[in-house]
């Protein structure tokens, strides 16, 4: 092995593809150590290699057919809308759900995706902008495990989001990182804001008779609605990168994700860990 | 050109007669066939860093997967699944470490890209569901790290207390 030079010993890292084992790797001596750890160009490269073969593409690919609509979001909306870096990403209007008009305003997951991805890990990453008057649900199985509040005058500004009063979360105009993901090894979802985690959901099981299994209700809904009666032209969400993977993300992928504000064909979480590594550094030594 | 043969000369001295096509797999090859225009048949083109046994396993590599489709350029399009070996290949690469090492130099000398990640992704299987005590059996690596280095690694924690 020590006769290998560095440039192939990378190359060999580069086809580990669970983190789990490019840590083990990282472990076993200083050389390689450095080789993985030090190295913010390698783990740019082995996240975007990781992070792009375990996504899970919809069903179908999103087609500009049934008048720019599926599932109830609209396509190819007006990209200024959008962050910036998140123009060249898939982005979608979700109507606010009225009262006068109760159809069409959801996002199911299950719908979207195959089976096969709610049977083992995986995990949801996505942008969201909800807009004055704007109410985000996130449900899995009946049980609501998000409830977001728009609120143009909150005056907390540190956070970008406070809990209200029964457990509603308050945000003001501010585009959020929702990552909502479970891992084999865990009976839970947890939930990532902002790329804090925010909270862990229990999944129900329930046996199924037909399949003879144990399974999970685990139907991931979003919602949105208006939380004030008007009549108004329709208002809308806005969802931004949307991107669902066949595992669940880890933390530092994700505050990656969310730090950087990019798509995610183009996070760089070895530049994320050097400048987190730089930042530790500096609050020791001041 | 079909059927035109070039002589290859592993650096322990031996010569082998190869197909140009097939030893094109190696751009390395390529290259010197290409741009120095040896072409001729009696040329002999030298390979200072291959000897005759890992030579040979290279030329019978080669001649497997002569009519294979050639690699895509760009590692973004590199298939990242391991468990892709073909099976021929999975039963060629059952050789001992040393070999697969040389294997490993002599397709990166030789700039053979198939070669080069079927056996990167053989060892990245060796690696792969190991504790850090058994990836440093399996290669024969020392433990360098003091007891306070790897305390402190743990303490540092860059992952994130990845599960």
């Amino acid at each position: 092995m020590d006769r290998l030079p560095v440039e192939l010993l990378k190359r060999i890292f580069l086809f580990i593809d669970q983190l789990s084992d490019l840590i083990r790797t990282s472990l076993v001596c200083q050389q390689w150590r450095s080789l993985i750890v030090d190295d913010e160009h390698f783990l740019n490269k082995w996240f975007h290699l990781s992070l792009k073969f375990s996504q899970q593409s919809p069903r179908s690919h999103l087609t500009t057919n049934d008048g720019d609509r599926r599932q109830g979001l609209i396509l190819n909306p007006d990209r200024s809308l959008f962050l910036p870096n998140l123009q060249s990403s898939e982005c979608y209007l979700l109507q606010l759900m009225d009262l006068f008009d109760p159809d069409d305003n959801e996002y199911f997951f299950e719908q979207q995706y195959p089976s096969l991805l709610f049977n083992g890990s995986h995990s949801f990453s996505l942008w969201f902008f909800l807009p004055h008057q704007g109410e985000l649900a996130i449900q899995i199985g009946t049980a609501s495990i998000l409830d977001l509040h728009h609120c143009s005058h909150d005056g907390h500004d540190g956070h970008r989001w406070r809990t209200g009063n029964s457990g509603k979360i308050i945000m003001d105009d501010r585009w959020i990182h929702i990552v909502i993901g479970i891992s084999e090894s865990q009976s839970f979802y947890r939930i990532w804001l902002n790329g804090q985690d925010f909270k862990t959901f229990n999944l129900h099981y329930t046996y199924n008779k037909h399949t003879n299994r144990i399974c999970s209700t685990s139907a991931i809904t979003l919602t949105c609605k208006r939380f004030e009666r008007s009549i108004q032209s329709p208002i809308y969400a806005r969802i931004a990168d949307l991107v669902a993977f066949k595992r669940c993300l880890s933390t530092i992928e994700i505050r990656a994700i969310y730090e950087q504000q990019k798509c995610i064909s183009q996070v760089q979480v070895g530049t994320f860990m050097r400048n987190e590594r730089e930042r530790k550094q500096n609050s020791i030594s001041s | 050109m079909a059927g035109n043969k070039i002589k290859l000369q592993s650096n322990d001295g031996d010569t082998f007669d190869v197909d140009v096509e097939i030893a094109k797999q190696s751009a390395t090859i390529k290259t010197m066939l290409e741009d120095l225009g040896m072409s001729e048949e009696d040329d002999v083109i030298p390979l200072p860093n291959v000897n005759s046994a890992i030579l040979k396993k290279v030329i019978q590599w080669a001649t497997h997967h002569k009519d294979d489709p050639p690699p895509p350029e760009d590692d973004e399009n590199r298939e990242k699944n391991l468990s892709d070996i073909s099976s021929w290949d999975q039963d060629f690469l059952k050789v001992d470490q040393g070999t697969l090492f040389e294997l490993i130099l002599a397709a990166n000398y030789l700039d053979i890209k198939g070669l080069l990640d079927v056996t990167c992704k053989t060892v990245a299987n060796m690696i792969k569901g190991r504790t850090p005590e058994e990836i440093r059996r399996q290669f024969n690596i020392k433990n360098d790290f003091t007891p306070q280095e790897e305390e402190q690694i743990k303490k540092e924690n860059e992952w994130c207390e990845e599960k």
